[in-house]
This record gives structure tokens, sequence and C-alpha cells, in this order.
């Protein structure tokens, strides 16, 4: 009776097909600002072409092929690395402690939190000229801070030694990323049901006991979380090296990360003539860290996601 | 095995009018299974944290065997708790859940093993030890969390509504296993939950709380015939005790109740249970009928003529064993609120046509609209004071 005014029943294709639609506008700006410019990069990176004019030739994989045996790629990934495992250590050691302290619940607990939250808001270029300002050896804060406290012997040319200089910039990455891991680890922390805390101190656990064997392990979402947005964030990293030491990774390379040595291969760092700019090839080490990174992002998710708890 | 003492505990919080318990004393034997039952926020889950440790005690005295524990941490009152939540370690195997208060206090591997083993047989656990808790079944994880609680063969055990979230069938079958494995291990029991039920059939005693007072503390058939006060009366027993204002009334027969139009006699049996009765005639009171002890007179020829009322049926419910019917009775009935403050404020309700629920045997042929004789078993009838609401005998 009612049948003639019901709707046209939908096709089988747009059944299956229909939901696309609603995918469509994301995925048209997905593809013009992130598959284009990648498909156009990795055009790019197979040519040598030096970024300016019109002087350029296929080459094929060249590039590439020249970047496995670039002692600087090799170089400044090894300091990334450094950088990363400095970070991580630090991340989960001192930044678990603080969140387990702000966990507690102290008084002023909003203040702590905010302040511990700062860094991450500012600008790295911002904070990174503030600590060249205070570790200046002429003008800085730190060394006279130093003598003052009978430490004297510790001052120092910080950025300019090679000793101190990458140590300077962990630190530096420390202090901003705190913040992070404080936050991700709180939030774990306070995801923990009170009642299995209660249990396992009726089954005789200490508190120490209790968060070894009962909480921490339901932080592993957590530390899982945090390792991978450290990875990523200490592999490309550009703006505190290029603040503190500058595009060449000062003192002779001892700085020098993946993301300044892309940058100078590519745009040309201040004291290098134009001749040396190979757009193409920075290119090349971009995209090959890209595949690299996510490959091992993938790796460091899998391994650390069959450790987390089902269910 | 210990005995544990309550001795005058309160507890309150800061910015709180009143105390969420106040003065609550108890003593439980060795080996005895309390359940502290009473509707939400009465207090009873407060009181058996505090036992454990995990509240602190505003004032009175916890002692389990002859030590007060006030000052003791959790893990040093000899005590396993079961969780309503069950709180089992998520990324644990079930053997090290169970596993876990034996590995903490240091207990050799072997010894582990066996007693692990032997707590999975009793508990049906065996097939599941290397699972985790979160591919359990609830009943199964509900095992689990008393395997953890039984390993160590504590004094006491406490235990927080350990059923309440598994499904009606489960509950049944666990509530008699439940009191089955704490009757084998004779561990002294404190046991908390808002089913009736549940307190009636397992515990050696109940103690109903409400609003942080304790009611009554009694065995399940005392606090069922005998209930100490209104409250009692209507929290105990499904469907609930009827409460009904009526006025006591002496003449030469003896002494009568006068319940809206009805009039029935009062049994010397009912007298010499209910003594202070006596001391109230002529004065309002308040009575309670069990819905069992209300019968169709049809079905009941010799009952005494003085013990019957007529009213007339709104409602029939069949349960096949039984009917249960709802007579209007001219009275005006107690409504006993979770939510009043005091038992001083057993209020009225609006109607004065109170609704009164009989369980007449499935024989009855009453219908809907028609005026049923009931037949009233008063030699057990119950007498509060309307004031207090207090019953009216000593006690």
């Amino acid at each position: 009776m009612t049948q003639a005014t019901l709707p046209k029943p939908p096709s089988q294709f747009s059944l299956r097909y229909g939901h696309l639609w609603f995918v469509l506008p994301g995925f048209l700006f997905f593809l013009a600002v992130m598959l284009l410019p990648l498909a156009f990069a990795f055009g790019v990176s197979m040519t040598n072409w030096s970024g300016l004019g019109n002087d350029l030739s296929f080459v094929g994989l060249a590039n590439y092929a020249e970047i496995l045996t670039y002692y600087p790629f090799y170089r400044a990934a090894f300091h990334n690395a450094v950088i990363f495992i400095a970070i991580l250590i630090f991340q989960h050691t001192i930044g678990l402690y603080l969140a387990v302290l702000l966990n507690e619940k102290p008084r002023f607990m909003q203040f702590y939190r905010t302040v511990l939250f700062l860094p991450v808001i500012m600008s790295l270029v911002a904070t990174g000229f503030v600590w060249t300002l205070m570790l200046s050896p002429n003008i800085g804060l730190v060394n006279p801070m130093l003598e003052a406290i009978g430490l004297g012997f510790l001052a120092g040319q910080w950025l300019s030694q090679p000793g101190t200089a990458l140590a300077v910039i962990v630190f530096v990455t420390a202090w901003n990323s705190m913040g992070w891991s404080i936050i991700i680890y709180l939030s774990g922390l306070q995801n923990v049901p009170e009642e299995l805390k209660q249990a396992a101190a009726m089954d005789g656990a200490n508190t120490r006991q209790i968060f070894w064997r009962v909480v921490f392990p339901q932080l592993s979402p957590a530390f899982t979380a945090l390792t991978v947005l450290t990875f990523i964030g200490t592999f490309r990293t550009f703006d505190v090296v290029y603040v503190l030491t500058g595009p060449l990774g000062a003192p002779n390379f001892g700085t020098d990360v993946l993301g300044t040595l892309i940058y100078r291969t590519a745009f040309g760092g201040s004291s290098f003539s134009s001749a040396e700019i190979r757009f193409a090839f920075g290119v090349a080490m971009a995209l090959l860290m890209m595949v690299v990174m996510a490959a091992i992002c993938w790796g460091l998710i899998r391994i650390l996601r069959s450790r987390e708890i089902e269910g | 095995m210990a005995t544990v003492s309550l001795r005058n505990l309160k507890k309150s919080y800061a910015g709180a009018a009143q105390p969420a318990l106040s003065d609550l004393s108890i003593e439980i034997a060795d080996g005895e299974f309390l359940v502290l039952v009473g509707p939400s926020g009465c207090g009873k889950s407060t009181a058996l944290k505090m036992i454990g440790g995990l509240e602190d005690i505003t004032s009175g005295e916890v002692l389990i065997g002859d030590q007060v524990v006030n000052d003791f941490a959790s893990r040093d009152r000899d005590i396993a708790m079961v969780f309503q939540s069950y709180a089992l370690y998520p990324h644990m195997s079930v053997f090290d859940n169970i596993a876990f208060p034996l590995q903490i206090a240091k207990v050799g591997k072997e010894e582990i093993a066996r007693r692990v083993q032997e707590v999975a047989k009793t508990l049906q656990l065996e097939p599941y030890l290397q699972r985790r808790p979160g591919n359990l079944s609830g009943g199964q994880r509900q095992r689990v969390a008393m395997g953890r609680a039984i390993i160590r063969r504590p004094s006491v055990f406490l235990m927080d509504e350990p059923l309440s979230n598994l499904d009606a069938k489960l509950r049944v079958k666990m509530r008699a296993e439940v009191a089955q494995i704490q009757r084998q291990l004779a561990v002294t029991t404190i046991y908390v939950t808002h089913d009736q039920v549940e307190a009636m059939t397992m515990g050696d005693r109940v103690a109903l709380m409400r609003d942080g007072v304790l009611q009554q503390v009694a065995s399940p058939d005392e606090i069922y015939h005998d209930p100490a006060n209104t409250f009692v009366a209507a929290f105990i027993g499904s469907p609930a005790m009827n409460l009904f204002y009526g006025t006591l009334l002496r003449d030469a027969g003896g002494i009568k109740v006068k319940l809206g139009d009805a009039t029935l006699t009062v049994p010397d049996a009912a007298l010499a249970k209910y003594n202070l009765v006596r001391d109230h005639a002529m004065t309002d009171i308040i009575v309670g009928l069990r819905p069992e002890d209300l019968e169709d007179a049809a079905l009941q020829p010799d009952h005494p003529v003085d013990q019957v009322f007529e009213a007339q049926v709104a409602l029939v419910e069949s349960l096949g064993s039984d009917h249960m019917a709802h007579v209007a009775l001219s009275a005006p009935a107690v409504a006993v609120e979770d939510d009043v403050d005091n038992l001083e404020e057993v209020s009225m309700t609006g109607d004065i046509q109170g609704r009164c629920i009989c369980r007449f045997s499935s024989q009855s042929k009453a219908r809907k609209g028609d005026v049923a004789r009931v037949a009233v078993a008063c030699e057990r009838l119950h007498f509060f004071d309307p004031k207090t609401g207090r019953a009216l005998r000593d006690t």
C-alpha cells in the first residue's frame, strides 16, 4: 500500500562503495598536500637538479646509491640516534618519576603540571635562543653560576667543544619535551584502577612492589606511545640544532643531525657556495629517511604492542 | 582463623553533614560468615574497607583476634579481599594472579606451583591457568579472584559485592559455591552485598545497615521473623512486608487491631512476642503483615472469623505456584523510604487506600475486581511504634 511512496532501494554498487563519498573530501586534501608533493619529490630525487635553473637530467636511483656510501649521512644519523637514546632514557626515568609524583595529587598540582608542561608549548627556536645566551662564555648565566657554587671547574665553552655540544643539544631537547612524557605517563597512571593497587596491598605488596609489579605493566601503552613519538621527534630534530650550533652542526659537525644535513644539502648552508647545493640529493636523503623511519616505527609499534595487555 | 571485633567504629568525611558510618559495633566469631547488607550508600562498603585498612578510621577500633589493627597496613592484617570488580592483574596469567600473594611472600617456586594447582582444582580453574583474565568469562574471573584470596590462607576474608557483576543464573550458582568454600575453609568472612537474597542464603548472621547506622544483626531467620524496626521489616523479604497504620483496641474479647474498616483479633501468641503491645492499647500503631501470612479465606474455611478482613482485589499476578493478590485496604500504608534521614520520619503515603500484597495459593479463585475475604495468620502479625519505627517488644 505504501510501497509506491517508498524511495528506490539503493543499488548494489552504492551499497558497497557508497561510504567512500564520505572519505572523498579528506582524501582530496590528503592527495593535494601529501601524495602529490611526495610523488613530485620522488620524481625530483631521481634527477640531478640543483634546485635552480632548468639544468637537470634523469639519473635514476643514483642519488640513493650515493647516500649508501655517503659518510655525513651516517654521522648525522648517529647523532640523531644518540639524541634519541638519551631522550628516551630521560623520559622513561625523570619523566615517569615526575608523573608518579604528580599522580599522588600534591597540593598545587595544577600549578606544577602547568609549569612542567610550559616548555612544550614554547617555540623551540625561542627557547634555543635563550639557551645560547645562557650558555654563552661571554655574557651567559651558566658559567658564573657554576663558579658561584664552587663548580667553576665545570664551566666551559659549552657549545664549541665537541664533548659538550651534543650533550647541550640533548639537555635542551630533554627540557623541552619533558612535559610530553609527564602528560602521557600521567594519563596512563590515572587509568590504573585504584582497586588494583588496593588488591596488591591486600596481597602483601609494599609500595615499591605495587608500582613495579602492578602499576608499571599497566603503563605499557604509554610507554609505546612515548617511545614512538620520541623516535619520530628526535629523528626529525632541526630547530634546536640550527639555533644552538648552526646549520653546520658545529663544532666540526659534532652536532650535525639529519635535519641540518638535509637542509644544508638542499638549500645551502651559510658558508657554502651555491655550487654545493644539491637539491635532488637532499630530497633523496629526506625520502630515504622517511621510509627508514616509517619502517622502524612499524617495527617498534609491533614489538611494543605485543607486550601490551589484550582486552 | 580469628575473630573480628568492631568497636564503635565511626567514619566521617570532611564536609559531609552526617558520618558515613556511626558507632558500628559487631563481634564476629571465628569462622563465622557475616553478611553486611543494606541499600547503596548505607556505609557497608566503607565498613569493609576500614576493616581491610583501605580506609582511615575516624574513631573506634577494629580488632582481629586480640590485636587492635587500626594502625596496621593492609598487608599486615592477614586478610584477603575479593573486590566487586575482581581487581585481577590484567597483565598476568591466571596462574600468576593466584600465585601473586605467595610470590610477594617469597614462597618457594615448587610450593607455589603445588598450592596454585590445589586451589585451581578446588575452583575448577585448571584448564585456564595460562590464560589472561581478559580471556575469561565473568564467572571464571570471579573464581580467580576467590583463588587469589584463599591461596594465602588468611585469617579473615573480606568480600565486597563479589557476585554483583554476574548474570542472574550464574549468581545463584556462585552464591552456593562461595558459601560452600567458606564453610570448607572455615575462615571468618565478612561479605558485603545489597542483595537481600544473598544475605539471607549465605550468611550465618546478617547485619542490616542504613545511613551508616546498624539496624539489626541476627541470623537470617531471626531478622526475617523478628525485625527490629520497620526498615528491617520492609527491606528483608520479597515482596516486602505490608506495613499499615492501625489502631489498637481493647474490649472484652481481648486486644484487637483496627486497620481501616477491618478489625482483627490479636491472639496471645502475637502478644507474647510483642510484649509491649498491651501498653499501646487505644493508640495508633504500625502493623506489619507478611504476604505469605495472608491467604484466601475461601481456601481456609476453619480460619477464625475474627481474623479475616474483606477487601477488593485490584490486581492478581500469577507466579504459577502462588497468586500475588494486590488488595485495597482502607488504611494508610507506611512508606519506608531509603532516603528518609530518620526512622522518626516514616511517613504516610498520600492515599488512604493502602495496597496490601497477599500471597494466595494457586488454588485461589479470587480475580481482579472481586471482593475477597482474606484470612490473616494473626499470630504472626508484627507491631511497631509509629513514632520511632521500633518493634514493640523488649530486645
